[in-house]
Order: C-alpha cells, then structure tokens, then sequence
C-alpha cells in the first residue's frame, strides 16, 4: 500500500502529494476533525 | 492523538521520524493548531482518499450512534476537559494512524472504531522505530 501519489491541501491553499510531506519514516495521524 | 504525537515530538524527531495530520475540514482550526500546539504540519482531505486509501474511511449513521465504546471515550475526555470541540467534519469519518515510510509505503496502519479509537503511542512509536530500523525503545 502507498499513499505517495494521493493529492492533500496545504493550509495555505495549495495541493500537493502526502509523498512531499514524508521524507523520512512518518507518523500519520487521520484525525476526524482539527476541533 | 494529535496532542500526544505533539507532546512526544522531539522524542519522535530525535528518532529520526517526523508526524504529520490529516482531517477532512477547517483549514482554520488546522493553521490555528499549527501556530499553537502542534509542532508538525497538518492537511485537509475532503475527499477522504487517503483514509479510504488506508482502509479506514467512515462508518454508517446507526454504527455512529450505537457506538458505546466511542462514547464512553468521549464522556471521559469530556469529564477531564479534553472533549472535542467545533465538528467540522463529517460524523461518520473514522480516526486512524499510520507508519509511512519515505517513498509513501504504509508500514503499519489502525483503524479506529469510532471517536478516540487510536493505539497506544507506545505501540505506534514502536512501529516507528521498525520503519526506521531503530532497535526498540519505549518513548
């Protein structure tokens, strides 16, 4: 399973791959909400 | 768990490993978030693909309103403060976290049940350190 390619939105506005945020071992953390 | 991956950041760096979030809404709340308590970047992904895509995805209605461990977790939280705030998401998206290497393979993943449903850090952590090739030690 690879979620490289898979497009996100920064909190500026702009769209990139969760690829470019991962550049060594990462913790993800798919929370329901930012409430 | 936004919050514990926050307070074990260094401990996560110092590791060699990075965290990053992911939600569904409120680009404000996240850049809020960002310029106050947690150290690590945080996206939106309205279309849940990366959820989806880790098998975690949403629940039904009736799962969602049936779900007494979810709620027994969210009356402790609540009984301590720590209750959610503002929804600003959908109610049937799930929680979930992962361990995700440098060329985006997903080493280790958890699908949360329902609100609050996340393994320890510890475990997490651990999971961490594989990916990295870290020898284990508790955080």
């Amino acid at each position: 399973m690879n979620i490289a390619p898979i497009p996100v939105a920064t909190v500026a506005g702009d769209t990139i791959d969760v690829g470019a945020a991962i550049d060594r071992p990462t913790i993800v953390v798919l929370a329901r909400n930012y409430g | 768990m936004l919050a514990q991956v926050a307070a074990a950041h260094d401990n996560i760096a110092a590791r060699g490993g990075a965290a990053i979030g992911i939600a569904p809404a409120a680009t404000y709340q996240a850049r809020h978030l960002m310029e106050t308590r947690i150290p690590f970047p945080l996206f939106l992904d309205p279309s849940l693909r990366v959820s989806r895509t880790l098998g975690i995805g949403t629940q039904s209605r009736v799962r969602y309103l049936l779900n007494l461990p979810a709620w027994c977790r969210w009356l402790r939280a609540f009984a301590v403060n720590r209750n959610q705030g503002r929804l600003t998401g959908h109610f049937s998206t799930l929680p979930g976290i992962a361990v995700v290497t440098a060329g985006g393979e997903v080493t280790f993943s958890h699908r949360g049940s329902g609100l609050g449903d996340y393994p320890p850090l510890e475990e997490v952590v651990g999971a961490l350190d594989e990916a990295i090739g870290n020898r284990s030690d508790p955080a």
